[in-house]
């Protein structure tokens, strides 16, 4: 190859060695952007100390997508003197194997328990790599992944892809219902509740004052509505305002000491229900009601739009059916 | 001597029962035995026919036997309507393995007459009738549709049959090239005006 150079000030420089620059420079193009492609996928879990002992891992506030890989859950863990108790586990095996990983990095004590919050497949696909230890659920969330578990499991392959490369569906074994259960010498309050789905299970530790709450609140997040039933969430949510903590840990969203986040969940349900409501009894169809109008403190709530579309279709055909019935829209 | 006329039946029954014992909705399998619904998920470790490969033999076979490859990821096909013919409409772009021949929808567990034949056909032409031309079937990870389509091309007498269940998702992780994809039109696409 001919190469031609110009008289210039630059020192002139020997055709090899110019062809090797440019052969670098292209390969080191070329891997750098090959770079995301290669070898194994991290979730890059950073586990944040939120008390003594007490960790979680927070997820990326957007809706599930191949670049996340299905991490846009909160999953948590507690250090006790006998071992560890860990709070859902996760998207998939790998994420579940990676939550593990990082477990193993902080303590050499065994894993005692773990419980999953609700049947939502970021809360519970990475079971599997827990699976040498007691995974606790309520019975309607035991019931729930053994009739929906592998329809969620394969939904989220279409929504992650490669992320759950072999990803298969673990129900867990141990039934658990409200009550006071010692574990390590932590004194945890298991509270049975629904709304967000048929069976919601809140934890609080008594001993450290962290209330996980799972998907019942939703922080600087839009609450998601596959499942739900707005008057329980509601009343679950009252519940929760009635309790003494020093941090509470949202299904998604940043953990917080304060009890805003349980207003503006409960804020964002009545909005959302009142908004659909009045547009049911108006006689509005469907396709009105998919573009929203909400005031500013809703839209700014992450992945609001697409959970907002989301819930139209989940909570707008009942409320339709109910105006129609109740004789408050004139059907043309 | 006495015992196999009396075993047979009884394994011949579990035999038939093992496609219905992996899960209590039998519709899970034709009756057949292909994948019929729920297509991501862990596969098993052997494939319906032919070899099972990983991403380094498949660069091997590659190399040494230039094998077909043939991609049956699946994607939207909009049938033929009054203002549009019948076309496919992938939702994202598909990038595969080079040299790759892409027969979108050929990998699910009941095949309607005209994508049969558009399988068919395509395997007729591209091996030219030779039966024992290596034909290399895959999608992305996890995927029955590769599995189903192995055992598609085993019914149809091809003799030479591999099967790369890592799919375009292995070869990337390994770090090779992919490219993008563009879907081999069925015989309605051509006819039709483009």
């Amino acid at each position: 190859m001919a190469i031609r150079y110009r008289r210039t000030c630059w020192p002139v420089i020997h055709e090899r060695a110019l062809m090797f620059a440019h052969r670098l420079v292209l390969t080191i193009t070329v891997m750098v952007m090959a770079f995301p492609a290669w070898g194994a996928k991290e979730y890059n879990l950073e586990p944040r100390e939120i008390a003594p002992g007490t960790y979680v891992l927070l997820g990326h506030n957007e809706h599930f997508n191949f670049r996340n890989g299905g991490n846009i859950v909160n999953t948590g863990f507690i250090l006790t003197d006998e071992g560890v108790i860990v709070i859902d586990t996760g998207p998939s095996r790998l994420y579940g194997e990676q939550m593990r990983a990082v477990i193993e990095r902080i303590t050499d004590l065994p894993l005692l328990k773990v419980f999953i919050t609700h049947l939502h497949p970021d809360h519970f696909l990475g079971n599997q790599a827990f699976e040498d230890t007691p995974i606790a659920a309520l019975a309607g969330t035991i019931e729930g992944i053994r009739s929906q578990g592998e329809l969620f499991n394969d939904n989220m392959y279409r929504l992650a892809g490669p992320w759950m490369a072999g990803t298969r569906v673990v129900i867990p074994a141990e039934t658990v219902k409200s009550g006071i259960v010692d574990i390590g010498g932590h004194r945890l309050r298991l509270m049975a509740l629904d709304g967000h789905t048929d069976a919601d299970l809140v934890i609080l530790d008594e001993t450290t004052g962290v209330l996980f709450t799972g998907d019942i609140v939703f922080h600087d997040r839009a609450p998601t509505t596959p499942h739900a039933d707005v008057p329980r969430w509601l009343s679950a949510l009252d519940q929760l305002s009635a309790i003494k903590y020093k941090v509470m840990v949202p299904g998604h969203g940043a953990y917080l000491s304060g009890p805003e986040s349980i207003a503006q969940t409960r804020g964002y349900l009545r909005w959302l229900t009142g908004s659909l409501t009045n547009a049911a009894e108006a006689g509005k169809s469907m396709a009105e009601v998919l573009v929203a109008d909400a005031p500013p403190a809703v839209t700014r709530l992450a992945v609001f739009t697409e959970e907002y579309q989301r819930s139209v279709t989940h909570l707008f055909p009942a409320l339709e059916t109910k105006a129609l019935r109740q004789g408050r829209v004139e059907q043309e | 001597m006495y015992g196999k006329p009396i075993a047979f039946p009884y394994l011949l029954l579990i035999t038939l029962l093992l496609p219905f014992a992996a899960t209590a909705d039998n519709l899970l399998y034709t009756s057949e035995g292909y994948r019929n619904t729920r297509y991501r998920a862990a596969l098993p470790k052997n494939p319906p026919a032919g070899r099972r490969i990983n991403t380094r033999e498949l660069v091997d076979l590659i190399r040494q036997n230039r094998p077909l490859l043939i991609d049956v990821q699946a994607i939207t096909l909009r049938p033929e309507s009054e203002a549009f013919g019948i076309s496919w409409l992938p939702n994202r772009e598909r990038w595969h393995i080079p040299q790759s021949i892409w027969l979108p929808n050929t990998g699910y567990g009941s095949l309607e007459p005209h994508m049969l034949s558009y399988l068919k056909s395509n395997l007729q032409r591209l091996t030219r009738g030779d039966p024992k031309l290596p034909l290399v079937f895959y999608c992305v990870v996890d995927c029955w549709m590769s599995w189903n389509a192995v055992k598609r091309a085993d019914e149809l007498g091809y003799r030479n049959l591999y099967w790369y269940p890592e799919g375009s998702d292995g070869w990337r992780e390994a770090g090779l090239e992919l490219v993008l994809a563009k879907p081999v039109p069925l015989q309605e696409m051509t006819d039709s005006d483009d």
